[in-house]
């Protein structure tokens, strides 16, 4: 075999990996705002303080990263029992241990919502049945997106560190030296979903958090702390449900998030795998030292812009 | 919330409780049997609803940064300690978590970065109870975990034999690591509220609790499957089914305190108009 | 059993570690709940989940890269967190800037402490800034750097110990932070769990102390809050010593060694 194709192979599942996760960490964030998880939380649970009562899901299971975290180690650590344990094929166990992680949390999301509508009843806050109902299958839905992504993506780490390819009678590349990491599924499914969730807080929530919630004041300033707590509770039509919120974040929190994650898996292993083929630790850090020049420079650019086109508050 | 309100169970009763049932979890082992480590599993579910206790106890005073720290905090001392005791003996590692959380409450509380009456007492008790939770969830998963050595103090090296296979060569240990963390940090953030209270949030600790005893039982009958070792699988099975019925216990409990409790419990409506 | 120099080499290595994951935690600049309202500068998450995320990236690197001398693991891991830092704070401004339509900016400050320029007028009045400025962003991407370090730090001591006692090496400073030849197989993964997860653990606590300390939200190094770092860094510093002394006491104990030498068995 040719090594070129080999390398055209290993370009491939990288690829793969840069999909999954953008795709993954796409449906993370709009999981998070099914639910108002995280930081926009605190402004639901704060509402009934101040007398607004809503018809929002509360799903305060934790921060995200704990349970996104969480789901990661479930859904992989059921994955390596069908995958190397029973011998199924590792589409059909992604998708089983994807679909019984969702049970988990399913169940923390209950409990969390119930737990915080029932702290919250000296302010008058109905527990409403049909909330749980309507919105639970959503969550699971779209945990089960993200749970199955981060363990297609462990095994595809996993599985690529140790695959050897024979290329000739006496050589053989073993594509550990380009890609993956020597971490077993479990603990690399329970790394990968805690920054995932650490990146779906704190670049996702503020869409929601910031114009979602808030969407009855003025477009183009921050959310002064003497608003806290009033959050949009209306819908387009009636009460609003936290489905309301999902289709807005999806327009662009959303996708952002998801490329937020996608570019730090791109841009991270790009330099690992350019230093490996080169052969040279130097090309690795000097590619990464640039990389963060562009980004800090881009920073500046874009926070200049921002500055002339809006202009000073007024 | 800067007091402490009014609780239904002692602290201290519960710390008792937990520590007893943690102690006898590791220690079950030595009758040899496979049944020890069902029992070790079950016996870590007040374990966690100690530790649940604790982080309630020690959040209800505002941290600034979140309940969810916590509980990683305590998993992650525990852990250390945990893993040391299992390689030497459960009792030491359960001294040495109470005397690292001692050190750490100490110091926090020394310069001033946590202001919290009593701080070194709650970080040595979030320590012991992470240990012990993690020790016999580790013991559950292995089967069963056996200190008395033939002479000498230290276990037998053939229990952590079984460990490095069943928790490190499959990755599992970072399942036991997390639910553990989770478990303990789950009560208190899904109770949180004004109206909070004690019964309530440790009947959201009994359903944490059964989780994390089902995912010992999974993670058992994947080390029984994967080392190939399908003999003892009921005992595996019987854990499994230990841990959904507490899940399913606990969280039916809880839904009916929940819906006693609420202000108003319907199935649908618009929120009724303030006064 | 290991040596006595090695082992201070060891715990040296993992209380500096926690000290400079405690410091990159402070460098950081964390908005907390706040912050995804635009009520406040920073990143919107809590610190301590936030160090961990960035942290997370570099250890992945450092495992990637376990087979070279330690200085480039350390330096390789660093600039992982810093790329995975330095990305989020970028879509978080983008989502502030196009999603709220608000300028980055900060409160605690007349002038951005990096580009001089005058920052207060554009804070919204009730808010104590918004997105992450410049200064910020500059101040997260040293923080970044160092928790990683941080990380790498406890990740690599604890790793080439289990390998080079797995191996059958003689431990000395040389393998602990030279260039170590070992082809990572299956039988080494074990090796790998174990030091990862030492390492996550070492994060939480070193972070949580500091996320303590801050309560929560912090610019970057100008904030007032930056002036607690000291005592921080020493509590850090007598954490990271007695949790290294736990990860020491399991990787010297019989039962860890005689374990190790089955895996060289396979």
């Amino acid at each position: 075999m040719d090594p070129s194709f080999v390398l055209l192979v290993l370009l491939g599942i990288f690829a793969l990996i840069v999909l999954l996760i953008t795709i993954g960490e796409w449906f993370e964030d709009i999981e998070s705002d099914m639910g108002s998880q995280s930081n926009p939380n605190s402004q639901v649970q704060l509402a009934p303080q101040v007398g607004v009562l809503h018809r929002l899901f509360n799903k305060a299971i934790s921060g995200e990263p704990v349970s996104q975290g969480l789901n990661g180690v479930i859904g992989a650590t059921l994955f390596t029992i069908l995958w190397w344990g029973l011998k199924w094929h590792p589409v059909l166990a992604i998708a089983i241990a994807a679909a019984i992680t969702t049970l988990f949390h399913m169940s923390l999301a209950t409990t969390a919502h119930v737990g915080r509508i029932t702290s919250a009843n000296v302010f008058g806050q109905p527990l409403y049945y049909d909330v749980i109902i309507t919105q639970l299958p959503l969550i699971a839905s779209h945990a089960f997106i993200l749970t199955s992504a981060l363990i297609a993506v462990s095994y595809l780490f996993y599985n690529v560190f140790f695959a050897t390819i024979t290329i000739g009678p006496e050589t053989s590349i073993t594509l550990g030296q380009y890609l993956g990491y020597p971490i077993a599924i479990p603990l690399l499914g329970l790394l990968l979903g805690i920054t995932a969730g650490a990146i779906g807080s704190s670049t996702g929530d503020v869409h929601y958090g910031a114009e979602r919630e808030f969407q009855h004041a003025p477009y183009g300033e921050g959310v002064p702390m003497g608003l806290h707590g009033y959050i949009t509770v209306k819908a387009e039509v009636g009460y609003r449900m936290s489905m309301d919120v999902a289709y807005f974040c999806a327009k662009y929190g959303g996708p952002l998030t998801g490329f937020t994650y996608g570019m730090i898996i791109l841009l991270d292993n790009l330099r690992l795998f350019i230093g490996n083929i080169m052969n040279n630790v130097v090309v690795n850090v000097a590619i990464g030292a640039t990389i963060l020049v562009i980004l800090i420079i881009f920073n500046r650019y874009l926070e200049r812009w921002a500055r002339n086109k809006f202009g000073p508050y007024s | 919330m800067s007091e402490i309100k009014k609780v239904t169970i002692d602290p201290t009763k519960l710390m008792i409780v937990g520590l007893a049932c943690g102690l006898v979890g590791a220690y079950l082992g030595a009758i040899r049997s496979e049944v020890a480590g069902l029992l070790a599993g079950i016996l870590a579910v007040p374990v966690i609803v100690w530790g649940a206790d604790t982080v309630r106890r020690i959040a209800s005073y505002g941290l600034g940064t979140g309940v969810p720290s916590i509980g990683n905090l305590s998993s992650s001392m525990g852990l250390l300690a945990a893993l040391v005791g299992l390689a030497y003996q459960p009792v030491i590692g359960v001294i040495l978590a109470a005397v690292a959380g001692v050190v750490y409450g100490a110091f926090v509380a020394r310069f001033k970065i946590l202001e919290i009456p009593r701080l070194p007492r709650y970080t040595t008790e979030l320590a012991m109870a992470a240990s012990l939770a993690l020790m016999c969830l580790a013991s559950c998963v292995i089967g069963y975990y056996n200190p008395i050595p033939e002479s000498g103090f230290l276990a037998p090296t053939s229990n952590f034999e079984n460990i490095f296979k069943a928790l490190f060569v499959t990755g599992f240990v970072a399942a036991i690591f997390w639910i553990t963390s989770v478990a303990m940090l789950h009560p208190f953030n899904a109770g949180l509220g004004v109206g909070e209270r004690q019964g309530r949030t440790l009947k959201i600790a009994v359903v944490t609790g059964g989780m994390a005893l089902t995912l010992a039982g999974i993670a058992r009958i994947g080390y029984l499957t994967i080392f190939g070792a399908s003999t003892q699988l009921y005992i595996a099975y019987a854990t499994l089914a230990a841990g959904v019925v507490v899940w399913a216990g606990g969280l039916v409990a809880f839904l009916r305190t929940a819906i006693r409790e609420a202000a108003s419990a319907v199935w649908t409506g618009i929120p009724p108009k303030k006064k | 059993m290991i040596g006595l120099d090695v082992m201070i080499i060891i715990l040296i290595m993992i209380a500096v570690g926690g000290v400079l994951i405690c410091a990159g935690v402070f460098f950081m600049p964390v908005g907390g709940a706040p912050a995804a309202m635009s009520t406040a500068t920073g990143i919107a998450t809590g610190c301590e989940m936030m160090a961990a995320g960035a942290g997370i990236t570099g250890l992945l690197m450092s495992a990637a890269l376990y087979g070279q001398p330690s200085y480039i693991v350390i330096l390789n891991a660093g600039i992982s967190s810093a790329i995975m830092m330095c990305i989020t704070m970028l879509v978080a401004n983008f989502i502030v800037i196009f999603g709220k339509g608000v300028p980055p900016a900060l409160a605690t400050v007349e002038k951005d402490p990096v580009t001089k320029e005058n920052v207060k007028p554009f804070v919204t009045p009730g808010t104590v800034g918004h997105g992450v400025p410049t200064a910020s962003y500059v101040s997260g991407f040293i923080g970044a750097f160092l928790g990683g370090i941080g990380g790498a730090l406890t990740f690599i001591p604890i790793l080439r110990v289990a390998l080079s006692i797995s191996q059958g090496q003689t431990l000395n400073v040389n393998v602990l932070l030279g260039a170590f030849t070992v082809n990572a197989g299956h039988q080494h993964v074990p090796l790998f769990v174990l030091a990862g997860i030492c390492a996550l653990s070492m994060y939480f606590i070193n972070a949580n102390i500091a996320a303590y300390s801050i309560r929560g939200v912090i610019e970057g190094w100008w904030d007032p809050k930056f002036k607690r770092l000291p005592k921080t860094a020493i509590t850090c510093f007598v954490a990271s010593l007695v949790f290294g002394m736990l990860a020491l006491l399991l990787l010297n104990s019989e039962a860890f060694i005689t374990v190790l030498k089955m895996v060289r068995g396979g």
